[in-house]
């Protein structure tokens, strides 16, 4: 039944997650590490070693600029590739003790080269890629880093990027709604989401004429029938990312999950929506 | 001389006519209104309690039982009733010195008020601060700021970025930070390919890169201060937020104590520290219930502690102390053990009895005080400082040095009446300088009252106050006559009344058992006798056996006969609070010697200085008297004989000096008679105490062998007032078994111990011839021209040895 692949939020096995040694990407590893312990994924995490700072780092006149004490140190390829196997090891641990912890399957790979490219060969089309919101942008709270941007712009499959940890009370799903085909796709990982944490799912009505509002809400509810899902639907205030963020901000949800195709993800505005929104944003294909 | 006459029987006990007692039974009387007898102390009271200059305390003297307890407590009550309540007395939070708790006065009945709303301004904080910061405007504001900060610093960098990118040079984040690599084609260069690049763009790209980072460096350098701002900026907010979440509250407050200064501040306090501690109020779902710092903490600063609450009280209160410790009277703050560390605050802090009685009177019992370690300093301490301040004996002399509370003191303005036997009274204004300044006024309370009509009447209510009171059966006529009577026995003295209002509360109880033991709902003069008689039985075991040991003659006391040299004299013994009299052998010796009288019971240590003082006198009166002229020959000695313990008084001077005059006249002494009473040194017979436990020591020792007639005691005349014997004494006199004869001089003692005149000098200056007094005066020339010849054959002795 075609119903129950969309279900299956188009067959999710594995969660990628993409890793630096930071702080943020240690925390999006543990919530992978949960995500997949609730709903049986596999994890991998892809630890790349980014190869245009090896070679940069070769630059004589390369130097290091701290983030919080704002000094200059010299940079060399040796200390970066001594403290790149260092960051690799702390995440094998980490990776190991999360294993054991939530009684999952989970490996991980070292590469090198390009974050993106290496992301997008490690993947197949099961997978479901997360990454953290912020890259090198954490030098610009909020932003979303240069990395997410361009998977959710280049990936062929789901991509969950990580903003703050959702809380543990029972808040809804909410899902992005706005586009007559790309929509039941979205609603369709959401319902999962919803499904499997035991939430209630909200969805999110872009404003329109009635005629089209009416046919959107129709769409969705006769997707949603016989599902077995509590749902209420929402209109929104706006289509901009402020007004949607506002929305899930208002409702506490637990995650916003987007299609790839919505034109609110369309340029400029869909990067401020994946940074106004606080909780995870899954992007649909 | 002629020897006295025995008394009459109406002489050795006053009765009390239960016909002169206007009444059947005491239902009849009415309450006693005043308190009977205690003129002077009352008057004592009334000034002292009356007295408002600081020093004018009162000390109310009396011995136990005598009811200072109930009359001073009523006079008090009595007074405080119509005195104003003084105030309530709270204990708030320091909020600029936490150590130091501030004291708050308010109307009596105010403190209660003042500690429900504070409580409720606690709940009321704990809603309204959390839904003040929940709020919507409060979120989008500090949003606001956020955003802002955030944008500052973006555009600072998106800047940076867009100059980098200008130049081909992209920033790459390092694994601890970032750094500047030149681009070409969308490729980072590396070494090689950055060599390959002409010298001229080689030399740009560094220039370039080296701005570049000091730009960054910079922005960095600025984001602190930015994020300093910008917090500013949300403490501003938070102030002004939690401004308007406890304004109203604080507000509403304050209207509600317009007269209050005290409390107007203090909440004008609490506003600013909520403020001042907004940041913790905000994270209270972070902080743990019961942290030091944590929310539940801050908000228990804000509650009252009521130390005084008066609003029950109508008048001044009087508080009684009954353990009387340091902590009692000044107070103490307590301490709660949290994971085993000890802890306190303003609200742990307990009120002492100064505390409870400010305002009004606080009685307490001397010896309690004075038992009490550090109490007695600590009274004096509040009432010389005029304020009570809470310190524990740790503080005060550091035993323990950590950091403790230090209340603010409360000013004092109480009356403290102190209880306590005279003795007490008398050693503290001796030996404690401070005594006299703080405790001017003595409170001095009878023990006896005079006998008469009148006062028989007010004693008989007395005795229905007490019936009632204590809720015993009703006396009839003759059983308050009864009771009057063993009261006058209980002053010791027919011509007076005991006020020890313990004891004669216990007697009415007893007969009141002994009633309903026979089954009457009156109590009649049988229950008294037998309530009287019982307390004795209760008691005389000590007794009986010595008695049983002077019928079995382990004891040696002659009843009969007539010895030279030996007599009976009357001891007393108290027990416990029992009396009794009993008879001792005295024996006296008299032998050549150099005028001295061995007092053998001094010699061993065995009796006390009065009882020497005594020996003394009589030897004197012997030198004094027929020895004017010449040199005492003598050497006597006295004793008590099977006497094993300490010997004090010199009731026993008369007997022992009718024994040296027997021993000195060769002139045996009546056994069946027993002396008691003192000696002057012109030979009068002075009184004595407990006369009456005397006489009859001697007639139970007598009518245990069987009255003879010739039995009897000789008693000092003014001793005569003082008797109130038992009623088997009174019907043996009255039958002529028992006499009791009062001796005015040792003439008329000796007379009737002897038989023999005593003799009085005549013109010649000598005593009649085969008077006693002739004997002894011959006897003792006998003995000095003894020792003259005694002394020249010593001296021919001598001569003939030196020659």
């Amino acid at each position: 039944m075609a119903s129950q692949a969309d279900d299956d939020g188009a067959g999710i096995r594995r969660l990628v997650v993409l890793l630096d040694a930071s702080r943020g990407s240690r925390a999006a590893l543990e919530e992978a590490a949960d995500l997949a312990a609730r709903r049986g994924f596999e994890l991998l995490g892809l630890f790349v070693e980014e190869e245009a700072l090896l070679r940069s780092a070769g630059l004589p006149f390369a130097r290091e600029i701290g983030p919080t004490s704002a000094s200059l140190r010299p940079l060399d390829p040796a200390r970066i590739e001594r403290r790149l196997r260092a960051q690799a090891r702390d995440m094998q641990q980490l990776l190991q003790g999360l294993t054991r912890r939530y009684a999952i399957t989970a490996s991980l790979e070292v590469a090198r080269g390009a974050v993106v490219a290496q992301a997008l060969a490690y993947i197949t089309p099961t997978d479901l890629i997360v990454v953290g919101k912020t890259g090198w942008s954490s030098l610009r709270p909020g932003r979303l880093g240069s990395t997410p941007r361009s998977l959710v712009a280049q990936a062929s499959l789901a991509v969950m990027v990580l903003g703050e940890a959702a809380g543990a009370e029972a808040h809804p799903t909410m899902v992005l709604f706005d586009h007559p085909e790309a929509g039941p796709r979205a609603l369709a990982m959401a319902t999962q989401i919803a499904r499997r944490d035991g939430r209630t799912l909200t969805v999110l009505l872009p404003p329109a004429d009635p005629e089209t509002l009416a046919d959107l809400r129709r769409r969705a509810e006769s997707w949603l029938a016989g599902r077995g899902v509590a749902a209420e639907m929402q209109e929104l205030a706006g289509t901009g990312p402020e007004a949607i963020a506002g929305a899930v901000r208002s409702a506490g949800g637990r995650a916003l999950v987007v299609s790839r195709a919505s034109p609110a993800l369309a340029g400029q505005a869909g990067a401020r929506l994946i940074e106004a929104v606080a909780p995870p944003v899954v992007v649909v294909p | 001389m002629p020897a006295p006459d025995p008394l009459a029987p109406d002489a050795l006990y006053r009765r009390c006519d239960p016909a002169s007692l206007p009444f059947d039974t005491t239902e009849e009387v009415a309450d006693l209104e005043q308190i009977i007898g205690q003129d002077r102390a009352i008057d004592a009271l009334h000034f002292g309690a009356g007295m408002a200059s600081s020093g004018f305390n009162l000390f109310v003297l009396g011995p136990n039982g005598i009811g200072k307890h109930t009359v001073v407590r009523r006079f008090l009550e009595e007074r405080a009733a119509s005195e104003a309540t003084p105030p309530d007395w709270c204990y708030v939070h320091n909020f600029e010195e936490a150590n130091h708790p501030q004291l708050l006065r308010l109307p009596a009945g105010t403190g209660k008020r003042l500690r429900e709303d504070l409580d409720n301004l606690v709940d009321e904080l704990r809603a309204a601060i959390p839904a003040t910061f929940e709020s919507d405007e409060y979120q989008s504001r500090i949003h606001e700021l956020q955003q802002e900060f955030n944008q500052r610093q973006e555009e600072a960098f998106q800047e940076i970025q867009e100059e980098a990118e200008g130049k081909d040079i992209t920033l790459l984040q390092t694994p601890a930070g970032f750094t500047f690599a030149p681009v070409r084609d969308g490729e980072v260069l590396g070494p090689e390919e950055f060599q390959k690049l002409p010298e001229d763009e080689r030399r740009q790209v560094e220039a370039d890169i080296s701005h570049l980072q000091e730009r960054l460096q910079w922005v960095l350098r600025q984001v602190p201060k930015w994020r300093k701002e910008t917090q500013e900026k949300v403490r501003e907010v938070n102030r002004e937020m939690a401004d308007f979440a406890v304004g109203h509250l604080i507000d509403g407050l304050k209207d509600d104590y317009p007269e209050h200064e005290g409390v107007r501040r203090h909440l004008d306090a609490i506003q600013q520290d909520v403020i001042d501690h907004v940041d913790q109020f905000r994270h209270r779902h972070q902080q743990e219930e019961d942290d030091g710092e944590g929310y539940e903490a801050l908000l228990r600063r804000y509650r009252a502690n009521i130390l005084v609450d008066n609003g029950q009280l109508d008048g001044a209160p009087v508080v009684y102390a009954d353990l009387p410790t340091h902590q009692h009277l000044v107070g103490r703050v307590e301490h709660r053990a949290q994971q085993g560390a000890l802890f306190t605050d303003y609200r742990l802090i307990r009120p002492g009895a100064l505390h409870r009685a400010n305002g009004g009177y606080l009685i307490l019992d001397v010896r309690k005080v004075l038992m009490q370690p550090f109490a007695w300093e600590g009274l004096k301490r509040a009432l010389y400082a005029g304020e009570v301040r809470i310190e524990s004996l740790d503080q005060i002399y550091s035993f323990l040095a950590t950091v403790s509370l230090e209340p603010a003191p409360m000013p004092l303005d109480v009356k403290v009446v102190l209880l306590g036997d005279r003795f007490l009274y008398y050693l503290l204004a001796e030996y404690d300088p401070d005594f006299r300044e703080l405790f001017k006024v003595q409170a001095d309370f009878e023990e006896e009252l005079p006998r008469s009509d009148d006062n028989n009447a007010l004693y008989a209510r007395l005795i229905g106050t007490l019936v009632r009171r204590d809720s015993l059966r009703p006396f009839d006529r003759a059983a308050v006559a009864r009771v009057i009577e063993r009261a006058s026995r209980m002053a010791d003295d027919s011509e007076r009344l005991s006020l020890h209002a313990g004891d004669l509360a216990d007697l009415l109880s007893e007969a009141d058992f002994w009633a309903g033991e026979a089954g009457r709902d009156q109590v009649t003069a049988d229950d008294v006798q037998k309530a009287v008689a019982k307390q004795a039985y209760r008691a005389e075991r000590v007794r009986d056996r010595m008695q049983e040991a002077v019928q079995r003659d382990i004891i040696m006391i002659a009843t009969s006969g007539a010895e030279v040299g030996q007599i009976n004299g009357l001891a007393v013994l108290q027990l416990g609070g029992f009396a009794f009299g009993r008879p001792q052998r005295i024996t006296a010796t008299a032998r050549l010697g150099d005028g001295e009288v061995v007092d053998i019971e001094r010699e061993t240590e065995m009796g006390g200085p009065i009882h020497s003082k005594g020996v003394m006198i009589l030897s004197n009166f012997l030198g004094a008297r027929y020895a004017l002229n010449r040199p005492l020959s003598l050497a006597a000695s006295l004793t008590f004989e099977q006497s094993y313990g300490m010997i004090e008084g010199d009731s026993a001077s008369t007997a022992e000096l009718c024994a040296l005059l027997s021993a000195l006249a060769g002139a045996p002494l009546k056994q069946s008679l027993a002396v008691t009473g003192s000696v002057n040194q012109h030979g009068e017979v002075q009184a004595i105490g407990g006369v009456n436990e005397k006489i009859e020591g001697f007639f139970d020792t007598c009518a245990g062998r069987g009255l003879d007639g010739t039995q009897g005691v000789l008693i000092p005349k003014a001793n005569v007032a003082h008797l109130m014997l038992r009623e088997d004494v009174r019907q043996a006199a009255e039958a002529g078994r028992f006499a009791i004869y009062p001796v005015a001089s040792v003439d008329e003692a000796i007379a009737l111990l002897t038989g023999l005149e005593a003799g009085e000098r005549g013109g010649d200056g000598q005593f009649p011839e085969g008077t006693i007094n002739r004997r002894v005066e011959d006897r003792l020339e006998e003995l000095s021209q003894l020792h003259k010849r005694a002394r020249s054959d010593e001296d021919d002795d001598g001569d003939g040895q030196s020659g």
